[in-house]
């Protein structure tokens, strides 16, 4: 499965990413910023 | 298309058109690309893959929490899930708002996995007893079998072989296979056909 981490650009956000990048070693995630979403 | 940040805004499943942009290589061949699918633009392929956005789940949805698990079957013909996860920790398990890094998103990437994963037990178990009795009775080839049953969710002889093989399971005693290997199974073929 893949993981669109959206809403990257958020304070705080960043240091969620990279504690579920380092728990799920077997997922691809990917970064996404909150102004990427589709309007 | 309806977009809102409330709980089940999609309950239609949605289906577009994305592009994989690519390196063409016409420019290695010196022609000009004229491709059957996508396009071509300066040296780039774009190269379509058609998206399909589904209805959320809620934890416990195959239990028919929330909405249940009915969207799951828009997904069958899948070949790959992007979960769209709110890393910012804004979103709770229901998609309600709530305040910003008070959600732990890792709990919705466990959570939507083992959802998937229930979704194909569901499946493998339908009429499995007198599936596994025939089979086992008229000594049919379970590889075979099995793969025709699940060849909506793409899986194949290939893979139930493999899967067979890997878990040790006896190919000619399968009514005695237990629920337990049966999840196993469902893990190990959601893991293949929707990586």
């Amino acid at each position: 499965m893949i993981i669109a981490a959206n809403k990257i650009d958020v304070p705080g956000a960043m240091e969620k990413f990279e504690r579920i990048v380092k728990e799920f070693p077997h997922l691809t995630i990917i970064p996404a910023l909150q102004s990427q979403s589709l309007r | 298309m309806e977009i809102a940040n409330y709980p089940f805004t999609t309950i239609k499943p949605n289906s577009g058109v994305g592009y994989v942009k690519v390196e063409c290589a016409e420019k290695f061949f010196k022609v000009k690309c004229n491709p059957r699918t996508g396009y071509c633009m300066n040296g780039t392929r774009f190269v379509p893959v058609q998206m399909i956005d589904v209805a959320g789940l809620v934890p416990d949805a195959h239990l028919g929490k929330g909405r249940g698990n009915q969207f799951l079957d828009d997904l069958r013909q899948a070949d790959a899930l992007i979960h769209v996860v709110d890393i910012s920790g804004s979103l709770n398990a229901h998609g309600e708002q709530v305040e910003t890094g008070s959600y732990d998103p890792a709990k919705d990437i466990r959570f939507l996995e083992v959802e998937i994963d229930m979704w194909y037990l569901g499946i493998i178990k339908k009429n499995w007893d007198k599936f596994a009795r025939t089979i086992q009775q008229e000594k049919q080839d379970i590889v075979k079998a099995l793969a025709a049953q699940l060849s909506g969710l793409k899986v194949t002889e290939d893979m139930v072989k493999d899967v067979i093989e890997r878990m040790k399971l006896d190919k000619g005693a399968v009514a005695y296979w237990t629920d337990q290997n049966l999840l196993d199974m469902a893990v190990e073929f959601r893991k293949r056909t929707k990586p």
